[in-house]
């Protein structure tokens, strides 16, 4: 090495250069990072609340198609919305496909397939023996087509199933009041006449899945076209 | 280099370093604060999502007794004043501005009629209706011990107490005083009645907006909180009684809200919108079950129809505050404003769906 290399000066701003690139660097790192986790928090949060109102709306577009149906044949399946897509496997907004058979199944039984007497089997979550419910989809499509005209992105897919209440004891499944199956003093009549149960979820974007159900019934003691809404839970 | 030149250039670096490192410090500032910003939002949104949730669910009923549907037909699912075991309303309390208390029946299989009850003291042995279907009548369904459990009756009177042992179609809870016999023409079901209540905290001596589960647990949902306030909106009509159905007709309810004998409510308006209710009137009667009952509550609680909360958060650090205004309820000891974390505020305004009554 020569006097003269020992002396040079050459390659120090490369060293100041770099030296200042990696502080800014880093810097620009760690503020990238704080704003992408809190901007992915926040559209995580949009995303749920999106869904669960897109769910609800849902709900009420099946309740203004229900107050006019024939609800054996709703339960039946015969009759659906003319809000309904006709299932099968459908793309989702996070990009995921669903097969809503798959999913009415899963609701029937907890089960990818379902047989009578599985849908028919008491157990925790369905207690109810011949008189559990039988989920069929009465609804079903993007929320963009229920809002054709809506100027705010609706980025969610809706399902929304219907099946006989829980008060029913016709031990008819695919029957809204039938006569109660045992005639005691106890089942004089059917509580759940009048009354049917829907299941509406939302899929949104992000993997965001809502849920709700509400026991629904007709009462004539109220305008002829309205339902009203005996319980509204969100399913969590 | 001449010495001239070496001057020049010293001054240049001098000013190049001084404007940068004034730069710096200012956006380190900003950068140590960018994080207590973002935690407070992430606090104010854990309280949104978990009061919104309670207050999307106040009022829901069971789905299948003689007395399903919303409980507001029975009595006040929510009140402004803390609920349960330890209950503001048995030291007279009926009006908090700073508790919200809210009861709702959650996703559940645990709900049955009342055929009869036996009180023993600090328990109540209830035999329950079959709730499994028509074909099993051997057991209830859906009751475990330790659960929260909900009686009311048709006439306004309501109790949380707790299941200790569940056998066949008996179970017993244990209760802290009941306001009724519940002995048939009741209902039992499984509730959720938190109240959410502002209160200093121990170790700080800061606010803190607690969720109180109507039992013996607190538990704290967001610290430093500066404001917690709460505007209830109800049904300017008073309650009326609808015509009967058939005896043929299932159970429908016998009244529009409320609970049966219907109580004396004046209309304040003359428009069905929602009007804002003044917390006065929450306690000054009319008084359900009666005036003279230890469980009493104001029948204008049952108007109550829509919920708006504030809620206020602050940056614990004082030194990340600076004086009291617009942005700051409470002032801190900060003078520069890239150090600022201003208090972060959101409002919540619910309608509650099983809160909705009329036709």
């Amino acid at each position: 090495m020569t006097a003269r290399a020992v002396g040079s000066e050459r390659g120090i701003a490369l060293v100041a250069v770099m030296s200042a690139t990696s502080l800014l660097l880093a810097l620009g790192l760690s503020l990238a990072l704080t704003t992408t986790v809190e901007v992915g928090i926040a559209a995580n949060q949009r995303d749920a609340v999106q869904t669960l109102h897109a769910a609800d709306a849902g709900l009420e577009r099946a309740l203004a198609d229900l107050a006019l149906a024939d609800w054996d044949a709703v339960l039946a399946g015969a009759v659906t919305s003319p809000f309904h897509d006709g299932g099968g496997v459908v793309a989702l907004p996070d990009g995921s496909r669903m097969d809503v058979q798959q999913e009415t199944n899963r609701l029937r039984c907890g089960a990818d397939a379902c047989g009578d007497a599985d849908m028919d089997r008491v157990s925790a979550a369905r207690p109810w023996g011949r008189n559990n419910p039988r989920w069929t989809v009465f609804a079903s499509g993007p929320l963009a087509q229920l809002l054709p005209d809506a100027t705010v992105a609706a980025r969610s897919y809706l399902v929304i199933w219907v099946a006989d209440d829980p008060a029913e004891n016709d031990a008819q499944p695919l029957r809204d009041g039938g006569p109660p199956a045992l005639l005691d003093a106890a089942n004089r009549t059917n509580p759940g006449r009048g009354a049917v149960w829907l299941h509406a979820r939302a899929y949104g974007p992000s993997g965001a899945r809502r849920a709700i159900e509400a026991v629904v019934e007709r009462d004539p003691r109220w305008p002829s076209a309205q339902l009203r809404v005996r319980v509204w839970r969100e399913i969590t | 280099m001449s010495l001239a030149e070496l001057l020049v250039a010293s001054g240049v670096l001098l000013a190049v370093t001084a404007v940068a490192g004034s730069a710096a410090v200012r956006a380190q500032l900003a950068f140590r604060a960018q994080p207590e910003v973002a935690d407070m939002q992430q606090r104010t949104r854990v309280a949104a999502s978990a009061i919104g949730h309670d207050l999307l669910m106040a009022g829901a009923g069971p789905l299948a007794t003689n007395l399903a549907g919303p409980l507001v037909r029975r009595f006040p699912p929510v009140a402004p004043y803390r609920r349960g075991q330890a209950d503001d309303a048995r030291g007279g309390v009926f009006y908090r501005p700073d508790a919200l208390s809210l009861v709702y029946v959650p996703d559940t299989r645990a709900e049955a009629d009342v055929l009869h009850a036996f009180d023993l003291g600090r328990e109540l042995l209830v035999d329950l209706a079959p709730n499994c279907g028509a074909l099993v009548h051997e057991r209830v369904c859906g009751f475990t011990a330790g659960m929260r459990v909900a009686l009311f009756d048709g006439h306004g009177a309501f109790d949380v107490a707790t299941v200790i042992d569940v056998a066949g179609a008996r179970v017993r809870v244990q209760h802290s005083g009941l306001s009724a016999s519940y002995d048939g023409g009741a209902v039992m079901a499984e509730v959720a009645a938190p109240t959410y209540l502002v209160r200093p905290d121990a170790a700080t001596g800061a606010l803190q907006l607690v969720r109180y589960d109507g039992f013996r647990t607190e538990r704290p949902v967001v610290d430093n909180v500066v404001d917690f306030h709460i505007d209830y909106f109800g049904d300017p009509s008073p309650p009326r009684t609808l015509a009967l159905v058939a005896a043929a007709d299932p159970p429908r309810p016998s009244t529009t809200y409320g609970p049966a004998p219907l109580p004396p409510l004046p209309q304040l308006a003359p428009t069905p919108s929602p009007v804002p209710l003044d917390p006065a009137w929450f306690r000054d009667g009319p008084w359900c079950p009666d005036a003279a009952h230890a469980a009493r509550y104001d029948a204008d609680l049952l108007r109550i129809r829509r919920v708006r909360l504030r809620l206020r958060v602050q940056v614990a650090v004082a030194a990340m505050r600076g004086p009291a205004g617009r942005l700051f309820a409470k002032g801190g000891t900060s003078t520069t404003a890239e150090f600022f974390a201003p208090d972060q505020q959101f409002v919540l305004d619910v309608t509650p769906r099983n809160l909705g009554a009329a036709p």
